[in-house]
């Protein structure tokens, strides 16, 4: 996520979704007036652990025939489990923007001071 | 040249001989992918005029969706059409909106009707496709 801020207030006026931005994006995309606006990048790195996470499937069987003899099928969902690497904010303030990126938090209610965001 | 590009098929397909309906992306299909998305947030109060600009740096004039909603009408997200009178939330509430995008930048307009502060928030999808 790119975070655009009022240098002066440090109220957010913008965002740009992402976990990793092409240079492009870094280099060039802007919210507002380059003078009063300054911006935060946010990436997300690998935290190198992997975890179980589940997931489900559909999955058609053949339950039988019919009179005529045409196979007779029947769609089951089925649980099941992959791995998967853990990603996670490339900041010291991992949980509120984890909290952000999945809408738990909202990122207008922020403030930047310092380069934190601050309530 | 050899075949090129990326399909992804449905769980229980074959990818490499799945049909399109099969398929939940094919880079054949000219698919619109969003080029960049986020949001963007100011407040005023009435007769302001709210301007959004995003320098999208994308060196084409791309397609723009965009959804606005209003601190007055917090529940309602308002798709933009490119219409210059647009209603939010209430029917009695009138909100000019204005949308200009050119190959350099997408820059949102909004005359506020409202006699107090309102807080216009808007989320933007700018498409990898030229207009």
């Amino acid at each position: 996520m790119i975070i655009f801020y009022n240098k002066k207030t440090g109220d957010i006026v913008g965002t740009v979704d992402g976990r990793k931005h092409s240079k492009d994006v870094l280099e060039k995309v802007w919210i507002g007036d380059k003078k009063e606006i300054g911006k935060k990048v946010v990436e997300w790195k690998r935290t190198g652990k992997e975890r179980k996470r589940e997931y489900t499937e559909k999955i058609r069987k053949v339950v039988g025939k019919d009179k005529s003899g045409n196979e007779l099928s029947q769609e089951f969902i089925v649980k099941k489990e992959k791995t998967v690497r853990d990603y996670e904010p490339d900041c010291d303030q991992k949980e509120i923007m984890t909290d952000i990126e999945s809408g738990k938090k909202r990122i207008f209610d922020y403030k930047i001071k310092n380069g934190k965001l601050i309530k | 040249m050899p075949d090129y590009g990326l399909k992804i098929s449905k769980a229980g397909y074959d990818v490499k001989t799945a049909t399109d309906i099969n398929l939940i992306f094919s880079s054949e299909l000219n698919t619109a992918a969003i080029a960049l998305s986020g949001t963007a947030q100011q407040t005023g109060d009435l007769t302001d005029i709210l301007t959004f600009t995003i320098t999208h740096g994308l060196s084409f004039i791309p397609y723009a969706l965009v959804y606005v909603n209003s601190s007055k009408y917090p529940s309602y997200w308002q798709w933009c059409p490119l219409a210059p009178l647009s209603f939010m939330g209430n029917q009695d509430q009138v909100y000019n909106i204005d949308i200009r995008v050119s190959s350099t930048q997408f820059i949102l307009r909004v005359l506020l009707a409202n006699d107090d502060d309102d807080t216009i928030n808007i989320r933007y999808y700018l498409l990898n496709t030229s207009i």
